[in-house]
């Protein structure tokens, strides 16, 4: 079975390096999308822009996303994806730099699944990955599918 | 009064000020009276029939009785006329009272804006004597550039006969302009010519208070303005703190995973000097990252509003000294906390005090086989004061004023890392409590820091 995808919303391109090698060293060898910014990873989510005639229903089994990010930032990009009934129930881990409350706050209501805050050593960044692989791919059961849930005829599909 | 006829005295009283109310005629206008009346009696002694004797007892009788009785009548007159003439008097002081000392200047203009009649306190206000005021134009005491303010006025007065206010600068004799207020409504004098009289009060301590008025007005809209600038500034010292704990964070994490990836990707092509300079890099990379942590933890401290609560201070530290006796497996540390230490105040920065003062008590003292710590209060002059003891390697009092300074250390880093911003931390924390935070210790006696915790009481 195609292992599900992980969406990487990351502008800065050492991040994203040091982000992909974090996930080597824990063992996650699932597909690795990167948006560097918060207009490509909507347009990925809803097949749009670069991204038109993507299969949508296609989600990726974790998001993990900045804060500060160019065009749509990253708090903008959470709103949209909770807003949304085909992604509004996706896991969305915020990877960030930033320690600030009020940031952490209004990411929580807006109905973030974790804030994790990006250490400055290499080692603590690694091993938050590694955690984090272990639970949102391994032991977490993924939500059921929203579309599928809200969709009227579904049951007769069944 | 001596160089006054009576005559004169009396016509004018308010010529003398000193002179009583009530004051009847004196002696001396007796005296003079009297003479006068024996010399018209002397002349119209003709009158007086020369038959004297020639009446008969009964005429006699009659021309007495008369003279009783017009002696009388004059009597009655003179008494009639002093009193008379007191109620003048006391009339004329109370039109003195009235008129002349009154609190404003009264004036009586002609037409033509001569000073017809002045009260005495319109003479002061101009500072100078009322003689000096007779026929002149009021315009002669009005300061050249509201001259055509009081003419307009002026003019409008006699054109419409409505009562007219206006406010402008006189001048007075050897001192600065003044503000007045000048009211003025038309009248007709006792010959039937038409005048205006006028009342003019000195306004300078109601322009004074008005002006004050303003300043206070121009005052509390500046602190408004500051107090906007103040708080954009701030907004933007917050944007500046959001930076820094993005951006810079952002390169150093870089600095410290690559080098990391070389020694892992390329360690067996370095020698050992290279992987200690690469060592060196990433401590340096980490050093910064936990200085722009403390940085940020000093500014947010700062701008916190504190919510105060009770606190349970005793709790709090076993929590904290918990997790230090977890961070360091190898060391043997023995905490003595009070129990049932408790106060007002917010909890999350209290807990940024308690974690720095053990933090440093365990740092300081990992030189001791044993180290022991302790949280603890005593009462002070009846204030609760909060201690953390150690058994450190302690610090010299002399230096004691640097201690709560940002960046100031008191040991080598290599010896004692840590960013020189804890303390500092630790000190405005308490201060915004409204507390007092101070140190004692003894090189090698270890440490003692106390506080208070401001008007917060221990419950």
């Amino acid at each position: 079975m195609k292992s599900r995808t992980i969406l990487l919303i990351e502008d800065n391109p050492s991040d994203v390096g040091l982000t992909q090698r974090a996930l080597q060293k824990a063992h996650i060898l699932n597909n690795l999308v990167v948006a560097s910014d918060g207009q490509e990873a909507l347009d990925y989510l809803f097949g749009t822009g670069g991204y038109a005639g993507r299969d949508i229903s296609d989600l990726p089994i974790l998001t993990l996303l900045d804060m500060k990010l160019p065009k749509v930032p990253g708090l903008e990009v959470l709103r949209r994806i909770r807003a949304e009934a085909c992604t509004h129930r996706m896991p969305v881990v915020i990877l960030t730099s930033s320690k600030q409350e009020q940031d952490m706050a209004v990411a929580y209501d807006l109905g973030v699944n974790s804030y994790i805050h990006k250490p400055v050593d290499f080692q603590q960044f690694a091993e938050a990955v590694q955690q984090l692989g272990l639970y949102w791919l391994v032991l977490n059961q993924s939500p059921p599918r929203a579309v599928e849930r809200m969709n009227p005829g579904w049951s007769k599909i069944a | 009064m001596s160089a006054m006829t009576p005559e004169h005295a009396r016509s004018n009283p308010a010529a003398d000020p000193s002179r009583g109310r009530r004051g009847s005629l004196p002696a001396d206008s007796e005296r003079a009276l009297r003479k006068r009346a024996e010399a018209v009696a002397g002349e119209s002694a003709g009158a007086i029939p020369e038959n004297l004797e020639a009446l008969s007892p009964e005429a006699a009788r009659r021309a007495l009785h008369e003279l009783r009785v017009h002696q009388i009548e004059l009597e009655m007159q003179n008494v009639e006329l002093r009193r008379t003439q007191e109620e003048l008097e006391a009339s004329r002081a109370l039109y003195f009272d009235l008129y002349d000392l009154a609190p404003v200047g009264y004036f009586t203009l002609s037409e033509r804006g001569l000073i017809l009649e002045a009260n005495l306190t319109a003479a002061q206000l101009l500072g100078v004597a009322r003689s000096a005021l007779a026929k002149q134009p009021l315009s002669r005491f009005i300061l050249p550039e509201d001259q055509d303010i009081h003419y307009r006025h002026y003019k409008q007065l006699l054109e419409t006969g409505a009562p007219q206010a206006w406010e402008l600068r006189l001048l007075r004799k050897d001192a600065a302009p003044f503000w007045a207020r000048v009211e003025a409504t038309t009248a007709l004098d006792a010959d039937g010519a038409s005048v205006c009289r006028v009342v003019m009060s000195d306004i300078t301590e109601r322009l004074r208070a008005e002006q004050e008025i303003r300043w206070n007005a121009e005052l509390e809209q500046r602190v408004r303005s500051r107090t906007a600038a103040l708080e954009a500034a701030n907004q933007e010292l917050e944007a500046f703190a959001y930076s820094v704990a993005h951006d810079l964070r952002a390169p150093l994490r870089g600095i410290d995973g690559w080098s990391l990836a070389l020694l892992e990707d390329y360690g067996a092509h370095l020698d050992t000097q290279a992987r200690e300079h690469l060592d060196r890099v990433r401590s340096e990379a980490q050093h910064m990252g936990l200085l722009i942590d403390d940085l940020l933890q000093l500014s947010r401290v700062a701008r916190a509003q504190i919510v105060p609560r009770a606190v349970d201070l005793t709790a709090l530290a076993h929590t904290i000294t918990a997790r230090l006796q977890e961070e360091h497996p190898g060391r043997l540390l023995e905490f003595v906390i009070a129990p049932g230490l408790t106060s007002a105040g917010d909890a999350h920065l209290l807990e940024i005090v308690l974690t720095n003062l053990l933090d440093n008590a365990v740092k300081f003292t990992h030189a001791r086989a044993q180290a022991r710590i302790e949280f603890g209060k005593i009462e002070q002059a009846g204030e609760s004061v909060f201690f953390v003891r150690d058994n450190g390697v302690g610090f010299d009092m002399a230096y004691v004023g640097m201690l709560f300074g940002t960046f100031q250390r008191l040991h080598k880093a290599a010896e004692f890392p840590g960013t020189g911003i804890g303390l500092a931390t630790v000190q405005r924390v308490i201060h915004r409590h409204g507390g007092r935070v101070w140190a004692d210790g003894r090189v090698g006696e270890g440490a003692s820091f106390y506080f208070t915790l401001g008007g917060s009481h221990e419950k």
